[in-house]
Parts: C-alpha cells; structure tokens; sequence
C-alpha cells in the first residue's frame, strides 16, 4: 500500500501506469494463439475534477481501456491507482466502493438500459445493491437525480420503461444512474455517438455541466475529435493500444505533434461548402493488427515521415518537447530536434 | 420545375403500422441536375431513408401510399410497371449504395464476382462485366488482387468500396447513398469521401447523398435538402445553407454542430423530433421553433426565395 | 394489473389463442367441479370399491349421448327397488302365528327398442334363524306369465335372471333377458327379436317363518347406456376417472413442466454467466442427460420403485433439469451476457447472482412462457403414456387408466369405442388448448425480443 501511494504523482485522482490488457487468443479450445493486445503500455494521470478526451479510431482499444479502469477487465500487466490505492489490490469490498466512486455511460443508450425495467426501478438498483437502506433516502435520491439530468417533471418518467423514452431521454437516465451514487469519476464511452446531431450537444452540455458543478472528474471517449474541445481539458490521442499523444486541448489543436493527430486533424471536415472542391491528404492503409502490431512506431507503415531505420525498428519512448505536451514519436526526440533546428536556418 | 436530370414532385410515400398511417415521404419535390451532388440533411426517423427507397421503388409490402411524379430524364418512371423498373432503371439508370452496405456484402461469392453481378444480372455479359467490375475497383481504389478475395477478408473501409463500385459499375445517371461513411473511421471517411469527389469530377455521375453528419457532408455536397417528419423544409445550395440557413430548424442544426476549427457557442434544439405517425397540424417544426408565431398552424408552402433557395417557413411568407 | 388486461387484449387478436384459452378455461373449470363436487378420498374410494358400490351399474354400457347416434333408442338401466319405490306393492297377511306371505309387485315400463345385457334381482330378508321363501313370476304386458324358479332368501341374495341357466333352458335356450322382453312370435331362431313394449310386472310372492322377518327384492334392468361418460368393465362410472382425471393431469402437466422449465432456465443461466468449468460441467451433464432413455427409466422407476404419481412426478422433472433446452437457453444467455446494461449493472456492483436472476432472467423469461405452455401437455401425454403402459398410479383414477382399462379389456376389439375415444379427447383438447395458446404467445414474445 505505501508504494502505491508513492508512485501516484501529486495527488491524482486516479493514475495508470504501464496498463496492458491482452486477450488471449484460444486455438480450438486448447493452446493459445496469441494475444490480442487492446491496451498496451499505457501511463497517465487525472486529476480530480478534470475532463480528458481519449480519442481513437474504433480499434484502438480505448474501450478495453476504459473497461481496465472500470475494473471490468483485469489488467495482464501495469496498474490502476485510485485515491492512492491500487486497485488489484482491493479486497471485495474496497472493489464495491470502488465502483461506487466510479460511474460508468455507455454508448449505446437503449442497451444500456435493462429493457425490463422502469426508470424508478434502474436508478434504483445502485441505491440497493451500495446499501442504501431507507426507501425514503433512495427516493430522494432518485428524483434528485432526475431534476439534476433535467428530466422534469420527474412523475412522467419515473415509470417509463426505457423503449418509450427517446434516445436522448435514454442517455439521460444513463448519465443519472451514473450519477446516482455521487462518484468522484465518470467514464463516458462514445456517449452520444448514437445520439442525432441536436440531441449531443444537449447531452454533451449536461455532461459539462455535471462534470463542473460536482468536480468530477471524467474519462471522455470518443472518435470525434470536433466534440472534444467544448467538453474536456485534456486530450489523449490513442493509436494502435498505445497513447500518442497527451496536450491540453488548445495545444494539441493548435500543434499537434504525432503525424497520426496531424492526419485526424486534417481528416475531420468542419461545415463547409469548400470541402467539396478540395481533396484531403490523408495517410493511406488501415490501423495495423493488434495481435501482430508493426515493430517499432506502430503508426510507421502508415507515416510519410517515417525515419528508416528508427521508426520501424525501435518503439518511441514519451517525449515531452513542449510542457505538459507529451508524444511518442521520434521526430521528437531530442537528437532529432537539434538536427532540424540545426538545418533549418541553413 | 426545369428540365434536370432527376425530377421529383410531390413524392408521398405512407406506411400501415400497427400504430397507424406512417407519414414517412410526405410530399417531397426536389430537381436534380447532372453531375450534381444533393445531400438530404435530417436526424433520425425523417424519413430520408424511406425517400430513397420511394425514389428507387424499393418498398416494404406495408404501403398505404406511393404517389408522386418522379422524372428520369424527363420520362416519368412511376408510370413504368415493376418490371419495366427493374430492366430500365434500378441499377441501370439508377443505383444505390444501402446503409451498411460493407455488412450486406455476400459472404461467399469473391468480390470481383460480386461487383460484376449487377452486369451479368441485366445484359448477361460474364467477360465484359469482368473487365467493368475491374475498372470501377480500380476507380474507387480496390487493389486489383482483391478481387478474388471474400468480403470478410477485407477491412470496413474496403468493403465500403466495394459496395460503392456496385453501385457505380453499370455507369448509371443517378446514385444514392445512404449513410455512406457512418460506420467507418474518421480517416477511412475522408479517404471514401475523396473517392466519391474523385469520382464526381471524373464522370458525369449526379449523386443523392443521405445523412444525418453535417460536417461530412460538406465533402460532396452542390445542393443541401433540410429534412424534418417527412418533409423537405429548406432547398438550397450547399455554401448558403452551411453558412446562413434560413429555416429556424436548419439553423438550430447547424448551430449543434461541434467545429473543430473554430470556437463557437453550441446550441441544441430542445425536445424531439414529432412522430411521423401523427405529426402535428401546420408546421411540423413550430412545436420546437423558438421564432414561432400565429401562423405557423397552418402548413407553410415550400416558398421560393429570389435568389434560388426554397424554404417552407411563415417568417418568409409575403 | 393493467398489464395483465392488456396481454390477455393482445393475446385475444390471435383466433387460435381465444380457442386454446376456451378450452384450458373449460378444462380447468372442469378439474374445479371434480374437486369441488367430490372429494379427493371419496373419489379414490369410489374408483376401488367393487358391486357393492357399483352392482346396480350396467357393465360397460355406452354414454347416453350415443342415442343421438343409434336408430334404437338404447334401453337406459331400470331400478326398482321395493325399500324405496313407491309403485311396489307390497301385501302381507298371516298364514299361522309365525308365517305370513310377503308379496312384491315391481311394476315397471319397458319402452326402450334394445334388449338390456343383464337382469339382476338382489334379494334381501330379515330373519333370525329360518330363512323366508320366495317365487318369482314375470308378467308381459300382453299377459303371460312366466316362472322364474323359487329360492330361499338369505340376508343378500341375488338372482342373476339373464345368466340363469335353467331359466334358459325353459326359455328354449334364448337368453332370458331377451325372451322375457321380446315379442313372443319374433323368437324363432330365423327371426331378429323385437322388445314388446309395455307395463311389465315382477311378482315375489314370499313367505317369512318368523315374527319380525321381512322380504325385500330390487330388481336392475342393465341399460344399455349410462350416463355421460357410460361404464367400463367393472360397471364404474367413467366419468368419475374423466372428471378427476383433469385436475391430475393439469396439475402434472404444470408442475413437471414448472419445475423442469424453471431450474432448466436457472441452470443455464448460472453456467453462461460463470462460465468455464461450471458451464463445461453442465455442458456434460445435459449431453449425458440428454442420451439417457426417459420413458424406459420411468418405466423401470414404475416397475421396481413406486407408481406413485407424484414421486413419477420427481423422476420426470429430475430427467428434466438437464434437458437439451438448457443449450438454446445457454446461447440466448450468452448473448444476453454481453449486452451494455449489463456490463453497466457490473460496474455499479451487481453481485453475481443478482446479474444472474434479476438482470439476465427477465430478459430471457418472455421466451420461457411459450415454450413452457407447450410443455405442459407433453408431460400430461407422458403421464397418460405411462397409464396406458399399466404404471399409472395405483390409486388415482386418471385419463391414461382409463385407456389402459380399455386396452386391456379390448374395448376397439369389442366396439367399446367411447372407452378410448372419451379420455383420448380429452388428451387431445389439453394438448391442443395449450398448443394454440403457446403459439399465440410465442408470436407475442418473440417479436418483442427480437426488437430488444
């Protein structure tokens, strides 16, 4: 316990080190395969009340990330360190009040929802099951929730069954039920990834709103880069089970540094009719495999900056060239650096 | 209406439903020209996919109404009997790329076999259709070796090709897409979106692009269709609409649009979209409109506007 | 509540179902009249006494309802019994101090066209030493008389007028049931009897020894139709076996089909959410199960064991628990497992069986309903299956005992056909009432779960 506590720098809320979650591959029941390595390698910290954005491709293994740090899978390699404590290390029932301080919104808001059951008895469930013994108390808390998610008067939902509710009212009961249990973190999976373009924005900005009024702090995943900058601090670029890249949103916007931030940033269109005259440079290929990912840089065969030699050899440790601004690419290093500073004014 | 290549008019198309009459194509009207690209803009439930399906005559067995003029090349091809259809229009003069395509492709058939088919089926040439089916691969950018690979080798992006080239392959006037990118990466949907460009600048081919993604219909679109319970509510070119719309409903859309360029403040439109079984009397938006007024209980036409937009809103009534 | 009235709404758009529903509704109303009318002991009681109970019963006589069928009206069964009839004249008059005459006259009317199969007369005295005397003379409508013989009466005596061998050697050896009822000149032997029809008188002319001895005579024209449901081989109402027939098999069909279903379902969704060695072992388990014979194990069980319906009842859900369902149930399950919501119900702390019982049951549970519907007859048939193999309860009287009676009475053989068709309707109604209602209610439950 004491080591844990020291390796959580300056107080984060909840710090991962070195996470890798392979699965294993069965070959007809017997033996093994391989591994498919969805989260590999991954370190950083979040600090209470603060929103970062883990952006990837589908693939990359943000979900199997988000789902280690839930405790939904257990890590092969490398930890989770909450409030100071690791969390393999925690005994039933440090887990149980782990996963009350945690609060989790998923994607796909009707599955997310027991079809069979209403909303007074969903957002019940976590008051049971954490031990919230006073049918009045829960009561209270069930429509305080509500109000809080804006869904008022809270009589006309409360027993609604999830398929008369509109996808937007889904997410809603979503966000309450992982607000529920007042948690110090909520981890947001592609929330409105399935929501229309006008209900998003709503759910994005009670999300923010939530997020600010209780200082939370949140995991925000999502593919869309656009949403990102109206809804968290940071930004985790996510490539291939490993971080990219690590900025604060208007630096990462601004500069981003990896190649692979530079072609999403170049692929996402705003609404424009310009668009339609020009052509996008965008990296040709496809995410390599995570059960065989390319030696070295794992974005090199896709790189038009790829270094022989170096990128498809040897794998890039985390450079931070700008504070606060950390990438895992070579062009960073600082070796290389001082060579293009040095040929530039020549 | 003028003399473009695809002319529709009044295009109604309801279903039964245990629920009642679903009005989900409700007098829609809209002029297409050649090499032009219209993108149908509307949230889930709008009735954009059935619209597709009215214009292709793709229908489930539910119909209550299919009514409507639609003019291909100035002969209209709602007068033209099942049959007729399917030998001079579906897939000759017009083709569709589904949504999902990528997951409807044929399991078991190789993918250059299964471009070809749309060839072989109408005139029966295996050689030709071949060398067709390779051409249109190698347009959309299908390494050639692919071609005797099955679909469940091929990544998302690929297949999404695939499905694109059997749309394209028998050359036709008119392709619809619905949803093309909605499944895909954000860097597989610039690189399907350049192909669709490139592929526009190349031929003569006109393009009705469905979705509910703005920012990603900017990519191809000349002409933008708002769409909201069935209906058409805003006609116009596609620099005017993303800029300054005129529909309170386009321009609450727009303003819901996260841009990652520029800081702007987001807005949402509050409530949902109305039923289609039975959307509300006059103006199916004025439930939600933040500018209504008295006269939005009554229907608004679709009015035209001097400089070339059509919008069905009161507040530019004379 | 309100949920309830709208399924049954919904359930009434199906034609097939309103059927099914009408049928169980009759079924059960009529397992609620067997129970309610007689009970449970005096059923069994009744089902295993012998004449005593069931003397005045024709032996395997065919329902009234067969009438509607026959040209002849079918002769119904005659009472007369002189302790209760009103038309029986009774005369007594003293002969000396302890002898006195004790005459019977048994009117009755004979207006059926058929011959009765039997004829029996039950005498009975009270005397204290001497037994009383009597003659038996039959009188026809058109005024013969004939002699049935004389006999000396002891507490219960019977006098089995068809069967009696020297009657019918007076009667020129025809049957005296027919001769004593049959127009005298349609008895030649080229000729088909025809029944006189008429008042009919059978006289008992007694005489008693003793100061306080009485004489009283009850004479049984066997019918040849009884009833709704007519009798079987041991003059039983079969109606007794019909009507207490359904409660059991209602109760047996619902009960194995209950308790099988139900920890079927539990198991399997315990294996698929664990997982590895407990679902590998009831993997196994249900793939030995399911080569185990089911019907030759009940038979074994009921050969050795016990014919108990009720530790049957054990045996059939015990070969149940393991049944091949668990594998469709295991794949739905299994894909239940990795839907969102309940990863969500992880992640706030569900406890595993909570998961299992409260978050991935309900969700399957509107398959379950159909199919344990249409369960509940296979196992009635089982049950009925079992009797008619002659391991049906020693003491319930029950549809497949009844067909088993009729198996081995020969009733097809012998043109007993109400014996078999009767209990196999019934059979039939079960399975079809439960069958409509199970289709009707998996065209509900399935759609729903597909849109889940």
């Amino acid at each position: 316990m004491e080591t844990a506590v020291a390796q959580s720098k300056n107080g984060a809320l909840l710090s991962v080190q070195d996470l890798h979650t392979w699965f294993e591959l069965r070959r007809w029941g017997f033996g093994r395969a391989g591994f498919v390595r969805a989260v590999d390698g991954v370190s950083f910290d979040l600090g209470q009340g603060e929103a970062v954005a883990f952006v990837g491709e589908s693939g990359c293994g943000k979900t199997t990330l988000a789902k280690t740090i839930l405790g939904l899978y257990k890590p092969t390699k490398g930890t989770v360190i909450f409030e100071g404590r690791r969390i393999e290390d925690f005994n039933p029932q440090d887990m149980q009040w782990y996963r009350s301080q945690v609060g989790y919104v998923q994607q796909d808001p009707y599955g997310a929802l027991p079809p069979f059951m209403n909303v007074h008895r969903i957002l019940e469930e976590p008051l049971l099951i954490n031990g919230v013994k006073d049918p009045a108390e829960r009561e209270k808390r069930i429509r305080d929730v509500l109000t809080e998610v804006k869904m008022t008067p809270v009589e006309d939902f409360l027993n609604k069954f999830p398929h008369m509710l509109s996808g937007g009212q889904q997410q809603r009961v979503v966000v309450a039920r992982a607000m529920i249990l007042r948690p110090k973190m909520i981890v947001a999976d592609e929330p409105v990834s399935m929501l229309d373009a006008s209900v998003r924005v709503e759910i994005l900005m009670l999300l923010r709103a939530l997020q600010q009024e209780h200082h939370l702090a949140v995991s925000y995943i999502t593919h869309d880069l656009s949403t990102v900058r109206y809804f968290s601090e940071r930004i985790f670029v996510m490539y291939a089970a490993k971080i990219v890249e690590k900025a604060p949103v208007d630096d990462l916007l601004r500069h981003p540094m990896h190649p692979y931030t530079q072609a999403l940033l170049t692929a996402i269109p705003d609404p424009d009719a310009k668009n339609a005259t020009t052509f996008k440079e965008v990296p040709p290929g496809e995410p390599p495999s995570l059960v065989n990912p390319p030696a070295g840089c794992r974005f090199h065969p896709r790189c038009a900056q790829m270094i022989k030699g170096l990128c498809d050899t040897q794998v890039p440790p985390e450079f931070e060239p700008e504070p606060n601004h950390y990438t895992l690419c070579w062009l960073y290093s600082p070796e290389h650096l001082a060579k293009t500073k040095a040929a530039q004014p020549a | 209406m003028g003399n473009g290549l695809l002319t529709v008019e009044k295009l109604r198309l309801h279903f039964r439903s245990s629920k009642g009459v679903v009005q989900a194509v409700d007098d829609v009207s809209f002029e297409l020209k050649r090499n032009e690209a219209m993108v149908f803009l509307g949230e889930s439930g709008c009735g954009k996919t059935s619209l597709a399906k009215a214009i292709l005559r793709m229908l489930p067995r539910n119909v209550k109404e299919y009514s409507g003029k639609v003019l291909l090349n100035g002969t209209d091809i709602m007068q033209l009997d099942d049959e007729q259809f399917r030998q001079q229009v579906r897939w000759i003069k017009m083709s569709m790329v589904p949504q999902a395509a990528m997951n409807s492709l044929n399991p078991v058939i190789r993918i250059g076999e299964q471009v070809a088919e749309p060839t072989v089926a109408h005139f029966g040439l295996k050689k030709e259709a071949w060398n067709q089916a390779r051409d249109v691969l190698q347009r959309v950018g299908v390494p050639l070796d692919f071609m005797n690979r099955y679909a469940f080798e091929l990544s998302g992006g690929m297949r999404q090709r695939v499905a694109i080239a059997m749309a394209l392959v028998t050359s036709p006037d008119v392709v619809i897409l619905d949803e093309p990118t909605s499944a895909l990466d954000v860097l597989t949907q610039a690189n399907i979106m350049n192909v669709l460009k490139r592929i526009k600048q190349e031929t003569e081919t006109s393009f009705i692009l469905i979705t509910h993604d703005i920012s990603t219909s900017s990519e191809l679109a000349n002409r933008v269709a708002g769409m909201y319970a069935g209906q058409i509510v805003e006609l116009s070119d596609a620099e005017r609409f993303f800029s300054a719309p005129l529909h309170p409903y386009s321009q609450k859309l727009m303003a819901s649009v996260p841009t990652l360029r520029q800081t702007k403040k987001l807005e949402f439109i509050p409530g949902q979209p109305p039923s289609l079984i039975n959307p509300p009397t006059g103006c199916r938006f004025a439930p939600r409109c933040p500018v209504k007024f008295e006269k939005c209980t009554e229907e608004p036409p679709l009015f035209a506007m001097h400089d070339g937009r059509f919008v069905k809103c009161w507040l530019y009534g004379k | 509540m309100k949920g309830t009235l709208n399924f049954f709404r919904e359930l009434a758009h199906y034609r097939s179902a309103i059927l099914g529903l009408l049928i169980i509704g009759f079924l059960l109303a009529v397992a609620a009249y067997a129970v309610i009318t007689l009970p449970y002991d005096q059923a069994i009681q009744l089902w295993r006494a012998g004449e005593e109970v069931w003397g005045d019963y024709p032996r395997n006589a065919v329902p009234e309802w067969m009438n509607l069928f026959a040209n002849n009206t079918l002769a119904p069964t005659i009472v007369i019994d002189s302790r209760s009839n009103v038309n029986v004249k009774k005369q007594s008059q003293q002969v000396s101090e302890d002898m006195r005459t004790a005459d019977l006259v048994m009117p009755f009317e004979y207006t059926s066209d058929g011959f009765p199969d039997e004829i029996n007369l039950f005498l009975s005295a009270k005397f204290q030493q001497k037994k009383p005397q009597a003659t038996m003379t039959w009188k026809t409508p058109d005024g013969r008389e004939i002699r049935l013989g004389d006999a000396t009466i002891g507490t219960n005596e019977r006098f089995a007028i068809s069967i009696d061998q020297r009657l019918r050697m007076k009667l020129n050896d025809v049957a005296p049931q027919i001769a004593l009822l049959a127009k005298p000149e349609t008895l030649d032997k080229d000729k088909q009897p025809e029944v006189l029809k008429g008042k009919y008188e059978l006289v008992v002319e007694g005489l008693t020894f003793e100061k306080d001895s009485t004489l009283d005579a009850k004479l049984v024209i066997y019918g040849q139709a009884y009833g709704w449901a007519g009798t079987d081989h041991k003059r039983r109402d079969i109606m007794i076996a019909l009507l207490w027939g359904t409660p059991i098999a209602l109760a047996f069909g619902f009960l194995a089909a209950v308790g099988s279903t139900l920890t079927t379902f539990i198991i399997a969704a315990i294996g698929s959410w664990f997982g590895g060695w407990v679902d590998a072992l009831i993997q196994r388990l249900t793939e030995i199960n399911s080569v185990l014979p089911t019907l030759p194990i009940l038979i074994l069980v009921g050969t050795f064991y016990t014919r108990n319906i009720w530790a049957i009842l054990g045996v059939v859900i015990l070969l149940g628990i393991f049944s091949l369902s668990i594998k469709s149930y295991r794949s739905m399950f299994l894909q239940v497992k990795e839907m969102p919501y309940i990863e969500a119900a992880h992640a706030y702390g569900a406890s595993n069986l909570r998961i299992v019982f409260q978050y991935m049951m309900p969700k399957i549970a509107p398959v379950l309903i159909p199919s344990f519907v249409t369960l509940i007859p296979t196992f009635v048939f089982l049950e009925a299956s079992l009797a008619v193999l002659g391991l049906g309860d020693p003491l319930l009287p029950t549809w497949g005992k009844v067909l088993n009676d009729a198996y081995v009475n020969g009733a097809l053989y012998k043109g007993y056909y109400y014996w078999v068709i009767e209990p196999a309707v019934l059979l039939m109604l079960a399975g079809l009432g439960f069958a409509t209602i199970g289709f009707a209610l998996d065209r509900i439950f399935n759609p729903r779960l597909r849109e889940m």
